[in-house]
């Protein structure tokens, strides 16, 4: 199918690679990177042209899955490529080094699918970022939080008070108590950039007042004005709303019950909208996100695995290792449920860990094999190789959530610790603190230093299953040409 | 310098007019000699001129030999060594000691008995036997893809540590009788082929050139697998398979889908490959065709129900024999028959089905039985001597 819709030149370096390196040829790189380059391409014109929902990302994020799904389509046409020829069930020439070759690229043109919705991503997000300049943003969202409290939608943004006797909210129109209700959280926290040195100090503050009824619907038209550049249109009576907030000022105090005024649903979605204005220019996209980033490599190598696996093996023992990392971890499960551990999680993790060491013992067994293929050698060995990248976590995290090894479990002197931290101190200049015993500072020191053991730990086993599976690449290859070769039973 | 029977084939291919076996030859000359490059010109030029007179146009008969004594003269007088010396080697390439396999056929049990033998390069092994009495079995086994009960098996010329069978069947190629399906164009298939096999490069288009003109497969170079009959398909196997020159060619059946020309051009071109000066091959197959196998093999394993009947050189079959042996097949009864040869001492006839085998003492000679059946005026359409062949244990209850 590649073939029939690539350009000449494509179909002049296949065969090239085909004559020359057969590897590359048969991973099909020379076609991904193409049709890949045009996925993008069109991917990233889709997210410039598609238009902008300011108050939503769904639409976004269904683009995303629509386009994952494009890719995970076309995959399975380059994936069918891949496998159909094999050099090493047809016996070819073998360097042992080369897999890792072999790995890399298959690694790339599965991270070539797995990445097609991000131009999409990028560039949506880049026309999102460029729809209003900084300067009109910074402008449009102050001159909101200037008008704010002259638009009554909800008596919470005034001083407000509860009268447990009469059971009634009563708030003063008079005070203010959120002059930056629009300004979105992170870009009060980029003082450096922004200069929002007020934020929490804005509790009941005067504020100028109108001083007529018709100044009051004029910053009532002001605001639906910025409000609808937003794409936010909001249902306001001008008028009722203007002659409610007159009323209400010139009363002070005002029974919440007894005066109408609206609802804010729309001022959210604006909210929303300076939200996601503010974090197409200045925070990171989520698609560069570690935690992102690693979920991406895992499904990446895990997959890229499978595809060298299947190439590696017999469909049938590939099939059955299949099923049984499908079917383990739910079999598992219910016997725990049904034995009734007083610790469930950790008879669930002792099951995974019984399956990974047969799976290790069956590394050595299938080295031992000489004269016949043992297809349950191989499931396991499969395994191995499948839960590699994983297990090692495994293995920290169970030590941390089922031992003393992290301290997770220390066996506090809380009555010590307790009755320490509520002494009081008075300093020279008459202010009184609470002061701590070194026994609680103590604590806390341990706390951290064993949490960043744990970590380093953690650390160790991701990075180290990594570097494993790496360096193990060539081996994981001779372990299982040797058993693609080895006569069967029958 | 090239050895004077490949010569002396050519011109006796000339000179009888067998445009079919001079062109080959020729080309196999190219592969197994370092022939410059007019002699190589000109071999792959008269080749596409037999194989396009066959099938778009008439052969222009005078052109054509000019052509080939100019290209046989080119190549006695040219000084030329051979392309490899794998002919040196360790000869050995597969030796089997007393291996044995029993498994079940559905419900009944079927036991391959235990059987020796060795492979070596520049020969042929014919398995001969019923069906389902243990040709695939042993031929499977022999291929390293099933394993043995008892009894050990070696690749002495092909692994360089014991046991290692990648490397062994990295040397070696089984054809079996039911082809998997391959993708993608023959071109794309022999390319793919032979670069695995690390023929890379202009060597790699050279070798698919000699091959398809070899082979006559030139036409089908961009065709499927759904766009070539069976028999092409074993052809096309064959291509694939010799192109990286292994060292053992094992074939399942290869004749079933081979109509009798083919058959013919085929077993002959298999005894060219495995007598190849630069790159001899061990050939081992299997098939019914008994008296096409005999043809060509230099070994015979006649299997029956699971047990060797015969192992051995296909030449010394019968050599201690007791009495000669003559199929005969015509318009005549068993009764007739044994009138005819009455006056011969101790003849015994045996009703063989489509035939009637002859058993008389080793002083009777086939033309005495011919002459006896002519007298009597019997009409005979079939008579073939099969006193040195393995077609009479197909008779026998051994």
């Amino acid at each position: 199918m590649f073939k029939k819709i690539a350009p000449k030149f494509l179909r002049q370096i296949d065969e090239y690679l085909l004559a020359n390196y057969p590897m590359l040829w048969i991973s099909k790189i020379h076609y991904v990177l193409w049709f890949g380059f045009l996925l993008y391409l069109f991917s990233g014109l889709l997210g410039y042209a598609m238009p902008i929902n300011l108050t939503s990302t769904t639409d976004s994020g269904l683009w995303y899955v629509l386009l994952t799904i494009l890719s995970f389509i076309l995959s399975w046409f380059w994936a069918y490529r891949y496998l159909i020829f094999n050099k090493e069930k047809n016996y070819g020439n073998l360097n042992i080094t080369d897999e890792y070759k072999n790995f890399g690229l298959v690694f790339l043109c599965v991270l070539i699918f797995i990445c097609v919705a991000f131009p999409f991503v990028i560039s949506n997000n880049k026309k999102l970022a460029h729809l209003y300049t900084t300067e009109e943003l910074v402008k449009d969202i102050n001159t909101l939080n200037a008008l704010e409290p002259y638009i009554p939608t909800t008596y919470y943004s005034y001083e407000n008070s509860y009268d447990t006797t009469k059971k009634e909210t009563f708030f003063n129109i008079r005070k203010f108590n959120n002059n930056l209700s629009y300004t979105p959280y992170y870009m009060l926290n980029d003082s450096a950039r922004f200069g929002y040195n007020e934020r929490y100090n804005n509790k009941g503050k005067e504020y100028v007042p109108c001083k007529s009824i018709e100044e009051v619907k004029q910053k009532i038209i002001q605001h639906v004005a910025v409000c609808k550049k937003y794409t936010v249109y909001p249902n306001l009576n001008v008028n009722k709303l203007a002659q409610t907030y007159f009323n209400a000022y010139a009363i002070g105090w005002v029974n919440s019950s007894a005066i109408d005024i609206g609802n804010d649903y729309y001022k959210e979605e604006v909210r929303i909208a300076f939200r996601n204005i503010y974090e197409a220019k200045f925070e990171p996209l989520f698609i560069w996100r570690s935690e992102f980033l690693w979920v991406i490599f895992y499904i990446t190598v895990t997959l890229t695995l499978i595809l060298v696996l299947f190439k590696l093996n017999n469909w049938r023992q590939f099939l059955i290792t299949a099923i049984i990392l499908a079917l383990y971890p739910l079999m598992a499960f219910i016997i725990t449920q049904i034995m009734s551990y007083s610790n469930r999680d950790a008879a669930f993790d002792w099951f995974v860990f019984l399956l990974y060491g047969a799976a290790i013992l069956s590394l050595f067994l299938a080295a031992k094999q000489k004269h016949q293929f043992i297809p349950i050698y191989n499931i396991f060995n499969q395994l191995f190789y499948l839960l590699l990248l994983f297990i090692p976590m495994l293995v920290v995290y169970y030590l941390y959530k089922n031992t003393t090894i992290f301290m997770h479990n220390y066996n506090y002197d809380y009555t010590m610790v307790t009755s320490s931290i509520n002494q009081e101190a008075i300093l020279d200049s008459g202010k009184k603190i609470t002061t701590y015993s070194w026994q609680y500072y103590y604590d806390q020191w341990l706390r951290d230093y064993w949490q960043k053991e744990y970590n380093n730990w953690f650390n160790v086993a991701k990075y180290g299953a990594i570097l494993i599976l790496v360096l193990g690449l060539p081996l994981m290859k001779k372990l299982f040409v040797k058993q693609l070769a080895l006569p069967k039973k029958s | 310098m090239i050895e004077v029977k490949y010569i002396q084939q050519i011109e006796e291919a000339l000179s009888t007019a067998d445009y079919s076996l001079l062109t080959r030859r020729c080309l196999d000359i190219c592969k197994d000699y370092k022939v410059d490059k007019v002699i190589e010109t000109q071999a792959f030029d008269l080749r596409k001129q037999f194989l396009n007179a066959n099938s778009d146009s008439l052969l222009n008969e005078t052109d054509f030999v000019t052509k080939a004594k100019t290209l046989i003269d080119t190549i006695k007088n040219s000084t030329i060594e051979l392309e490899s010396n794998r002919a040196l080697a360790n000869n050995i390439v597969f030796s089997a000691n007393q291996i044995s396999k029993q498994f079940y056929k559905g419900k009944s049990p079927f036991k391959l008995h235990p059987v020796s033998f060795e492979l070596r390069l520049g020969e042929i092994t014919g398995v001969v036997g019923e069906n389902g009495n243990g040709k695939t079995t042993l031929l499977r086994m022999v291929a390293g893809l099933l394993s043995t009960n008892s009894g050990s098996i070696e690749y002495p010329a092909l692994n360089n540590e014991p046991n290692n069978y990648y490397d062994a069947k990295n040397k070696f190629a089984f054809i079996p009788q039911r082809i998997d399906k391959w993708h993608g164009t023959l071109m794309e298939n022999l390319m793919f082929f032979a670069t695995i096999h690390n023929i890379k490069g202009a060597e790699n288009y050279r070798q698919i050139e000699y091959i398809l003109f070899r082979l006559g497969l030139d036409k089908f170079r961009d065709l499927t697998w759904n766009e070539i009959s069976s028999g092409y398909r074993m052809r096309f196997e064959l291509a694939k398979m010799l192109l990286w020159r292994p060292h053992l060619l094992i074939l399942d059946e290869p004749l079933a889908n081979l109509d009798i020309n083919a058959q013919q051009l085929f077993l002959q071109d298999l005894k060219f490959f495995s007598q190849s000066q630069s790159y001899p091959l061990s050939i081992i197959f299997s098939s019914q065709q008994l008296h096409e196998v005999e043809r060509v093999a230099d070994n015979i394993i006649f299997i029956r129900q699971g047990k060797t009947i015969y192992n051995g050189k296909q030449i010394e079959f019968g050599i201690n024999r007791e009495v000669n042996s003559f199929e005969v097949a015509g318009s005549f009864s068993l009764h007739d028959l044994q009138s005819c040869l009455q006056t011969i001492p101790n003849c015994k006839i045996e009703d063989a089905g489509t035939a009637l085998i002859i058993n008389v003492g080793k002083e009777y000679q086939w033309f005495s039985i011919v002459e006896l059946i002519n007298k009597h005026k019997l009409q005979l359409n079939y008579f073939r001597d099969i006193s040195q062949s393995t077609r009479q244990l197909f008779h026998k209850d051994i």
